[in-house]
């Protein structure tokens, strides 16, 4: 069987979801069997979301007084000059600045694209804790990870067919969140898992054509030393129930009749 | 299009803590990037009449600022490390152990971003913390989509390796062409 190599700039466009959908596909499927591709696609995912966590606080900063005051000065004058435009006094913009032409995107497609993470099987988070399961060196951790996030466990399976929220199940490890509809009214369900004993993995699973398929599953590590904070790994999770339209939890009976009525 | 509408003053406003962030980014001193966005601003505001409403500010504003910058750099003639930045993030004070290793870690990353070389630190700004497209970021830059593509690859690895965020096999980056 012919492997087909990924170049790493590939991997990144599928991580970032500037991927066309054809190759988008083409990857999950080969990261099903091809444990040299996980961890290469979790170095981009992981160092987008680090990059961002870190530098948040500059965003989160307030403005100097110094400078908002300047600026809003210069708006005061700007509108008190309010020339009319194609006078003398409109400056061209510098250099060989040019309009953008396109159209703004509204920001939930943009988000949308973001979260074009794979839905296979066995996959890929967006870790946050120490990545021993993703960059192993041997190729054993993508195989733990893979074994546990992934469903090929009939524990997890049954769990998520048979718990009601709120629920646990030993020894498996896993506890129901949550069930909801995607925008699509595909059943998914939030749920996480607690493999080691400071490790906890926040996943969601949709139901599609008879079987649960991850859709993200984000591992938050309790005394790690990543560059997340477990409050990061749950927004993860939340951004990405947002980006699918997820509906509001079921309600116990709804849930109820929904896995009663799984195809 | 007019030169006085209020929302693009109030979009500038807005704007402001994500111009800041780029210009202390790319700059690494937050004395001369608000000179920069203060700059940017006066630029902005003259030539708002050239900003058509229906596209992109945030990359309008970011090409604005990053020009500046460049201005800036022939100017000085320096082109030297950034300073550390991350030495002037405050980043609050949770307390406990995990927080302060976070704390940590998340400073680590600061400070390896500053260490990328100028055009790798640029592309990961745009692109994976303000989150523009390969094409907007492509158009703040001036340059081809696949030239925005290899260094903003160039910069992850290299911020995964400088922040041991992912134990790198050292022959495992895969680029188009062989090289790394």
């Amino acid at each position: 069987m012919t492997k087909t190599t990924f170049d790493d700039e590939t991997l990144m466009a599928f991580a970032d979801g500037e991927i066309d959908e054809a190759t988008a596909r083409l990857i999950e499927a080969a990261m099903e069997t091809d444990d040299e591709l996980v961890p290469r696609v979790a170095l981009f995912i992981e160092t987008r979301a680090s990059a961002q966590s870190a530098l948040r606080p500059l965003l989160e900063e307030p403005v100097p007084d110094a400078l908002a005051a300047s600026v809003g000065r210069m708006i005061e004058q700007h509108r008190a000059a309010a020339v009319p435009p194609g006078s003398v006094d409109d400056e061209p913009l510098p250099g060989n600045v040019t309009p953008f032409k396109r159209k703004a995107e509204p920001v939930e497609a943009v988000r949308v694209r973001r979260w074009l993470l794979p839905v296979a099987a066995s996959v890929v988070a967006v870790v946050v804790s120490a990545l021993g399961y993703l960059a192993g060196s041997s190729g054993s951790a993508p195989r733990a990870f893979r074994d546990f996030a992934g469903l090929t466990d009939a524990g997890v399976v049954s769990a998520l067919g048979s718990l009601q929220s709120g629920e646990e199940k030993e020894p498996v490890g896993i506890r129901m969140i949550s069930s909801f509809r995607d925008q699509s009214g595909v059943l998914c369900r939030e749920f996480e898992m607690a493999p080691a004993a400071q490790d906890r993995i926040v996943s969601v699973a949709c139901r599609q054509k008879g079987t649960w398929a991850i859709r993200i599953a984000v591992v938050s590590g309790a005394g790690d030393t990543s560059a997340y904070s477990p409050a990061s790994a749950q927004e993860g999770v939340d951004t990405y129930l947002a980006s699918i339209g997820a509906s509001a939890p079921l309600s116990a009976e709804e849930e109820r009749q929904a896995l009663e009525n799984l195809d | 299009m007019i030169d006085d509408d209020p929302s693009f003053d109030q979009r500038l406003v807005a704007f402001l803590p994500n111009l800041r962030r780029f210009a202390i980014s790319l700059c690494g001193s937050r004395v001369i990037a608000d000179d920069l966005v203060q700059t940017a601003c006066e630029r902005a505001l003259r030539s708002s009449g050239s900003f058509d409403p229906g596209t992109r500010f945030d990359a309008w504003m970011f090409r604005i600022l990053r020009n500046l910058w460049i201005d800036h750099i022939r100017r000085e003639k320096t082109v030297g490390p950034a300073e550390d930045i991350s030495a002037r993030l405050d980043l609050g004070v949770p307390s406990g152990e995990a927080a302060a290793h976070a704390r940590m870690a998340l400073a680590d990353v600061a400070e390896a971003i500053g260490q990328l070389i100028e055009e790798q630190r640029e592309v990961l700004l745009l692109v994976c913390v303000e989150e523009l497209s390969y094409r907007d970021a492509a158009e703040v830059l001036s340059i081809p989509i696949g030239t925005v593509m290899s260094r903003l690859a160039r910069a992850r690895r290299n911020l995964a390796r400088l922040t041991g965020i992912v134990s790198i096999d050292e022959r495992s980056p895969i680029d188009k062409d062989g090289t790394r």
